[in-house]
């Protein structure tokens, strides 16, 4: 049953209409990439927050994500933003803890976060498998993007509100929450 | 004249032979053919005539065919290569193309370009790039102040412009791009791998009755 199970996850890449994650960075050589901007930027530790260019900013436009071709939901349901005031390291530190308190399992890539709950023996209801990214736009405000990979959009929701709340900049203080009611 | 005869024909205009368009795209033949069904799908969601118009591209990615929005607009400029303000079959299999995996980079990055060349200017100027920021912005909902824009556009202006004449153009976006070549991680959609299994998703287009639909034939 494990070693079933171990296979069910390194077969990710091939569950239908599934589009992985890990199939973006083997692309575009996440390792030589990250190792590149390192090196440009001098000094940043390895878990420093990407900091931001206008078009890295820019390309996270809903509109420029083709894969609404290819996607029942609406980007929104997919994918939020939000800005905080909390350093990055803090954030990266606090997502992983109120993800694992929530049943999910973190891993961490570079300056990315994954996090996947699975039920035992299953691949449906309740899973969720989501990716999270720190952005720095300067040293007191960083955007966090939640991206679902695939799964449950219930619990997705669930972490997405519970993240925002206590991550993000309050409301009314030109708070960044994207809403994310159905 | 032609209105009897557009309703009953739902054929694709500017249909090209789907070996031609897999000998120039990295479509196998089978996935141009699956793509004609995609086509076909989107082609006909609001008016019935077997051509993309600006709605119904809006109504397939955004599920929400009244949404404008800049970017939306210039992806569908884009697509739209014979600029007569609807993508034919041909040009919806060749822009697609363009987001294959295996597609070669080099016209990823020239799309990338001409996608932000807001005015096709051949460049990418200053106030441009702070329009497409705002934009963004104001699609987040995320509120930053005029200075804390201006710094990120002039920062990253600055480190793209290395000719430092005030504009950016192909050659410094495509050295930009190598620095950081997420940027152009948008022009990738890993889903065109494999079409077939990509396919299921989208098959639940609602279908609209023609007299619940106003628009401009034109799709200004």
């Amino acid at each position: 049953m494990a070693g079933i199970k171990n296979d069910e996850w390194f077969k990710q890449d091939y569950s239908p209409a599934v589009p992985d994650d890990d199939e973006e960075d083997t692309y575009f050589d996440d390792e030589a990439f990250s190792m590149s901007e390192m090196a440009y930027d001098g000094n940043k530790s390895p878990e420093s927050p990407t900091l931001i260019n206008a078009f890295q900013l820019i390309g996270m436009s809903s509109y420029l994500d083709l894969s609404g071709f290819f996607e029942k939901e609406d980007v929104s349901e997919r994918k939020i933003r939000f800005t905080s005031n909390h350093s990055a390291k803090d954030l990266v530190a606090r997502i992983q803890d109120i993800a694992t308190e929530m049943g999910f399992r973190v891993q961490m890539k570079n300056r990315r976060l994954k996090a996947t709950r699975e039920h035992r023996g299953q691949k449906c209801v309740g899973n969720l498998s989501i990716a999270a990214e720190v952005f720095e736009i300067s040293p007191s405000l960083y955007v966090v993007e939640l991206r679902k990979s695939y799964g449950d959009s219930t619990v997705y929701r669930q972490l997405c509100t519970k993240l925002s709340k206590d991550l993000g900049v309050p409301m009314g203080q030109g708070q960044g929450l994207i809403s994310i009611e159905a | 004249m032609g209105c009897a005869s557009s309703k009953r024909s739902k054929q694709l205009h500017g249909y090209e032979d789907p070996s031609v368009l897999a000998a120039e795209t990295p479509f196998t033949v089978n996935e141009v053919e699956s793509l004609e069904e995609l086509y076909k799908k989107l082609s006909n969601s609001i008016i019935a005539d077997g051509l993309i118009h600006k709605e119904e591209f809006h109504l397939a990615l955004f599920k929400n065919r009244n949404q404008r929005n800049l970017f939306a607009d210039r992806v569908f400029d884009l697509f739209d290569l014979k600029r007569n303000g609807v993508i034919e079959f041909g040009e919806f299999v060749r822009s697609l193309g363009i987001f294959h995996p295996n597609a070669p980079v080099a016209g990823k990055i020239a799309f990338a370009f001409k996608l932000y060349d807001l005015r096709q200017t051949g460049f990418i100027e200053h106030e441009e790039l702070k329009e497409m920021v705002l934009a963004l912005l104001h699609e987040s909902e995320l509120v930053l102040s005029e200075d804390i824009v201006e710094m990120i556009v002039d920062k990253t202006f600055s480190e793209a412009d290395t000719k430092g004449d005030g504009k950016i153009d192909l050659e410094e976006w495509k050295a930009f791009v190598s620095k950081y070549p997420s940027l152009i991680k948008n022009m990738t959609l890993p889903y065109l791998k494999d079409i077939s299994i990509a396919f299921p998703s989208f098959v639940v287009l609602p279908e609209i009755e023609d007299s619940d639909v106003s628009v401009s034939v034109n799709g200004d």
